[in-house]
Parts: structure tokens; C-alpha cells; sequence
């Protein structure tokens, strides 16, 4: 008898292994993970997924479910739509599952191994700036996990596609030099497509990058760029509320969230164009110490 | 890192309750959220820390509300502190 076969990832932060017999997902995901060399040896992965399609014989569309420890964690997606559950799926089961680590909700990009944090609610913005400063000379760490070593204070970077929703795309992917994998209209999150991040970034997935500046971003259609110092206890609180463990690592995540604020620079920016943006963070950054 | 068990309530205010900037942040802790204080507040929390640990907090509690109540929310986190004590004579053990 031979085993499952499961795709192995190596994207920095996290190992995923994923087995599905969906032809057409292993097209996209050799499409948004175009930079990863097959591994072959058996390994432990952080999340182990598997992907299998439902009955062709459904009335209302053929379905494909994500299994993980021999549970359904989610609701079915379209058959066509295995990738989007890949990545949503596993997401949501490495912010429930890697509590070595305090996980900010948040893009993370570096100059020089020197992190700027992007910690935002969903709809702010954070993975359209994130993959846009990537695109303007960043090295992309993550667009969705801020993964902080506790004992070091270092940012350990998560290399995985960005999910670009709706209007974004478009921004985005007529950017020089943007990678988009395949779009997925009308998923429940709109018209979805995925952001690749460039090769560099990928080789460096296990080099880490200290905190030097944490940004909250906010998109708002037309508003002019403002930009406001917040007081350390503010960062600190609001760092805390845009983690998915937080919490749940007590005092372990508090002293990790101090000590955070204590060597960063923060900022609450709000912007309308997304060039204004980059080039004034690329300001602050200059004049950090 | 030690456990909060081995911590006395004046110790977890030292560790868990820093000044960034002038403002404080503590860790409550029962249920690990984090409240932002101002340095009037910390100073109350530090006398009720004292109280606790010199078995006295129920005439510290007297005392406070003698003197016109707590601030908003106040008490409650002062009450979380008293959970990091065990009295030398509770009733558990006379």
C-alpha cells in the first residue's frame, strides 16, 4: 500500500502539506508557488490539508473540501475554487496552530533585514500596500502573518501568495513587474486572485528581519494622506488587538507586544493613492535611527 | 520566565504593568487582557498590591470608597491582583 501523496511547502515561518487528486489545483499552485523545488523526503508539516473533490452528480456545481485531522473545518468551495481554500483554509489553521510564535495579522516587508509592520483589519488595505512596496524594492516577508520570536524580538518571514480581492487586482497587477496566479470571480470574498511574490524573497524565507517600524494602514477611496506619530501605549494596544494569539499567549505575548513598541516607530496612515503612501513610509523609513 | 503563581501582586506590577511614554499598559492577570492606565491609576493599583500582600485589602477596599469609590474599572483589576495572593490567614485555613 503507498502512502498519500502530499505536496510539501516550505514557505519560511511554517511547512504545509497538502494532497489532492484536483489536476487543475496543482496547475495553480505550481503557478503561485512557482519558486519551490519539489521535496521529497517525508517531513513534518505545521498543517496538514487535504483537498477532495465532492460528488460530480451535485445538482447545483461539483464541490471540493478542505480536510484537516480528519475534520472539515470549512464550509465546501466551488470545485473550481481548491486554491482560494488552500490558502484561506491553511491561513486560518496556522494562526490556530502556531502559538511558538506571537502572530501579528499583518504585511510584513524589509529594507536591509529592517522590518516595516503593517497591522490592519480586513479592508484596510494591508496586502494592496504590502505587495505594492514589494513591487517599489521591498522584500516581501509576508502579507498576512507579522511571526515574532518571542525570545528575539526578530521577525521571521512567511512566504506565501497574496490574495488580491476586487479592485486591487487590477491596482496591483498593472504594476511593473507584478506575478498574478489565476482569478477566481465571484468567491465569497469577491473576485480573488493571487499576488507571487518575486524569487528573492523566496530564497530568503528563513532570513529574519528586526522591527524597526510598524505603520497601521487605512485605504480610503480619495482622501488626502495623513499620517499621525502614535504614543507607544497606543502601538502596543493596538499591536495586541491585530494578533491572532495575542491573548492566548498571556504574558509571553504582552512582553514580546512591549517590547515590540519599544523598538519600533509608529504610525497611524491614512491614504487615497497608494504611490502618495509609498513614498511617504519610504520617508519615514529614511528617517529612522 | 516565572510562573505568575510564584508572583507576588506588588512583583506582577513591576513586570506586567510598564511605562511606555508616561502611559501605563497592564496585564491583568486572570484573563490576559491588556488595559491601558494612566500614572494615578498605576499608583492606586501599586497601594491596593501593598494592601493585598499585608493581608489588609478588605480595610484598603473600606478605605477607597470612604474616600469617594474607584475610578471606572479600577477595582476590578485591583481584585485581579488579590488572586495572585493567598492570605496567611484565610478562613480556609484557620
Amino acid at each position: 500500500m503507498t502512502g498519500t501523496a502530499y505536496r510539501l511547502l516550505d514557505v519560511g515561518a511554517a511547512q504545509l502539506a497538502v494532497a489532492s487528486p484536483i489536476d487543475r489545483f496543482h496547475a495553480h499552485l505550481d503557478l503561485v508557488y512557482p519558486h519551490h523545488e519539489p521535496i521529497t523526503t517525508p517531513r513534518f508539516a505545521d498543517v496538514r490539508v487535504g483537498l477532495l473533490p465532492g460528488s460530480r452528480f451535485r445538482p447545483r456545481g461539483r464541490q471540493v473540501t478542505l480536510w484537516a485531522d480528519g475534520q472539515r473545518p470549512f464550509e465546501p468551495y466551488p470545485h473550481d475554487c481548491a486554491l482560494p481554500l488552500f490558502e484561506w483554509g491553511s491561513n486560518y489553521l496556522l494562526s490556530q496552530r502556531l502559538n511558538a510564535y506571537l502572530l501579528l495579522h499583518a504585511g510584513v516587508v524589509a529594507r536591509k533585514d529592517r522590518a516595516l509592520i503593517l497591522p490592519a483589519n480586513p479592508g484596510a488595505g494591508k496586502t494592496t500596500l504590502t505587495c505594492a512596496l514589494h513591487l517599489a524594492g521591498w522584500r516581501f516577508l509576508s502579507d498576512e502573518f507579522g511571526v515574532i520570536d518571542a525570545d528575539t524580538g526578530e521577525l521571521l518571514p512567511m512566504v506565501r501568495p497574496a490574495p488580491l480581492k476586487n479592485r486591487s487586482i487590477d491596482v496591483i497587477g498593472r504594476r511593473a513587474g507584478a506575478t498574478l496566479g489565476p482569478l477566481f470571480p465571484k468567491t465569497r470574498k469577491g473576485d480573488v486572485s493571487h499576488f507571487v511574490p518575486d524569487r528573492d524573497s523566496f530564497l530568503a524565507r528563513h532570513r529574519r528581519a528586526c522591527p524597526a517600524l510598524v505603520v497601521f494602514p487605512r485605504f480610503q477611496a480619495g482622501a488626502a494622506l495623513q499620517c499621525v506619530p502614535m504614543p507607544r501605549a497606543e502601538a502596543a494596544m493596538r499591536i495586541g488587538m491585530n494578533s491572532f494569539n495575542y491573548q492566548a499567549l498571556g504574558p509571553l505575548g504582552f512582553e514580546a507586544v512591549v517590547a515590540l513598541a519599544r523598538r519600533t516607530v509608529a504610525y497611524q496612515l491614512v491614504y487615497g493613492e497608494l504611490d502618495d503612501a509609498i513614498a511617504h513610509i519610504e520617508a519615514l523609513f529614511e528617517r529612522l535611527p | 520566565m516565572s510562573l505568575q503563581e510564584d508572583m507576588s501582586p506588588g512583583e506582577w506590577l513591576q513586570r506586567y504593568c510598564p511605562s511606555l511614554d508616561g502611559q501605563f499598559l497592564f496585564l491583568d492577570p486572570v484573563s490576559w487582557q491588556t488595559f491601558q492606565l494612566t500614572e494615578g491609576a498605576v499608583t492606586v493599583l501599586q497601594e491596593a498590591a501593598k494592601a493585598i500582600e499585608q493581608d489588609r485589602f478588605e480595610a484598603f477596599l473600606a478605605d477607597v470608597e470612604e474616600a469617594g469609590d474607584w475610578p471606572p474599572g479600577l477595582e476590578f483589576l485591583a481584585r485581579t491582583l488579590s488572586t495572585l495572593h493567598i492570605a496567611t490567614e484565610s478562613p480556609l485555613t484557620a
